[in-house]
């Protein structure tokens, strides 16, 4: 367990200098699984597009298709979001902004606008005036995240107050707002003109994939880790679990590493996790006395209820 | 440039309207075609854009952004 690596002699400095020491070797190399990720489960929704307008595959059989595909497509645009596509590269940044906004298109959502209220949500977490995502992660049932995260980006809402507040207070949060918005006008139009030629196949193929999607997303990315939680950097962000292996939750059940430490990349998370374990359980971290002194690709499920 | 803007204003105020009518319009008629015979007539096909239009109109005034 996490406590004995509290006794080993390694690890007996569990100073906030020490943490981001540890920290820090676990940062700066470049993504490159979220890389293929991005690029692979775009070029496989635009081939299942492709097969069923050809009826080469049933139009069910693309929409399971192209619904797990697009379940896919938000994470590469994260790691861009926080720079882990270009890792430590200042020559590759590019990398972050084109195959995060790529990876985004089955999603019609523009990687500005998301990167934007991401790094919001990241430094307001949990604050109910402040936090982007606190609509659809602080509610009491999964199924309210999945519908309020649909619902709560109408003009009147509190998020559109939240994004003209941040506007008119971070020109640079403007600026990629208005960026995003060019993409947005763009899906818009792209899906008014394809759903003309190919009505069902846009609705079975994209309209709802990237809905159900977006759901999983508000569930699994926002609801779990965070609902309920307080502010403050250790406890605004839990260990947990649903039964589900880690990889079927895109390993949001480590996400407290994340938000920890936003710029180490997902893939290192589980070994950065294991080696930060004795800071996570000093600072209170939620859950961090129930993990397994390895991470592994199960779903952390025998020390957790969910 | 001023046209630019005055794009980006319509699209900004009625993007959900048109969409309600191209998109869902368009869905509208294709799913008629499952469920009546003649549903190649113009009138069905008016009925699904007037009911995709209803649809845009709906989500303008309530705010029903999830039907984009």
């Amino acid at each position: 367990m996490g406590m004995d690596k509290l006794a080993n002699q390694d690890f007996q400095d569990l100073s906030i200098d020490q943490e981001r020491k540890v920290a820090r070797t676990f940062m700066g190399r470049i993504e490159w699984e979220m890389i293929v990720i991005g690029l692979g489960q775009f070029v496989l929704w635009v081939v299942i597009w492709s097969l069923v307008v050809q009826s080469i595959i049933p139009l069910w059989a693309g929409f399971f298709m192209s619904t797990l595909t697009t379940a896919f497509s938000y994470l590469p645009s994260h790691a861009g979001q926080h720079g882990h596509l270009s890792g430590k590269h200042k020559n590759l940044k590019w990398l972050n902004s084109v195959v995060g906004q790529i990876s985004l298109i089955p999603l019609a959502q523009a990687h500005d606008v998301l990167k934007a209220t991401h790094l919001k949500h990241h430094a307001y977490t949990n604050d109910p005036e402040r936090d982007p995502d606190y609509g659809h992660t602080h509610v009491d049932h999964w199924w309210q995240s999945a519908l309020n995260v649909h619902l709560q980006t109408g003009t009147d809402g509190k998020l559109a107050k939240m994004v003209e507040e941040f506007s008119e207070e971070d020109p640079s949060f403007k600026q990629a707002m208005e960026r995003g918005g060019l993409f947005s006008i763009l899906f818009l139009f792209a899906q008014m003109v394809i759903v003309v030629f190919y009505p069902l196949e846009t609705f079975f193929l994209w309209w709802l994939p990237r809905k159900l999607a977006t759901s999983y997303l508000g569930v699994v990315f926002s609801m779990e880790p965070h609902s309920k939680l307080p502010k403050g950097r250790y406890l605004d962000t839990r260990f947990w679990s649903n039964g589900m292996p880690r990889f079927l939750n895109h390993s949001m059940q480590i996400h407290v590493m994340h938000h920890m430490y936003p710029n180490i990349c997902h893939f290192d998370e589980p070994k950065a996790i294991e080696t930060l374990l004795p800071f996570m359980i000093e600072r209170g971290i939620p859950g961090a006395d129930k993990v397994p002194e390895r991470v592994k690709l199960n779903s952390l499920l025998t020390n957790f209820s969910s | 440039m001023k046209i630019i803007t005055l794009f980006f204003e319509h699209i900004t105020n009625w993007g959900l309207v048109w969409f309600g009518v191209i998109f869902w319009g368009s869905i509208f008629n294709a799913t008629s075609t499952y469920f009546f015979q003649n549903s190649h007539d113009l009138s069905f096909t008016l009925l699904a854009y007037l009911l995709g239009l209803t649809l845009g109109l709906l989500a303008k005034y309530r705010g029903w952004v999830w039907i984009n």
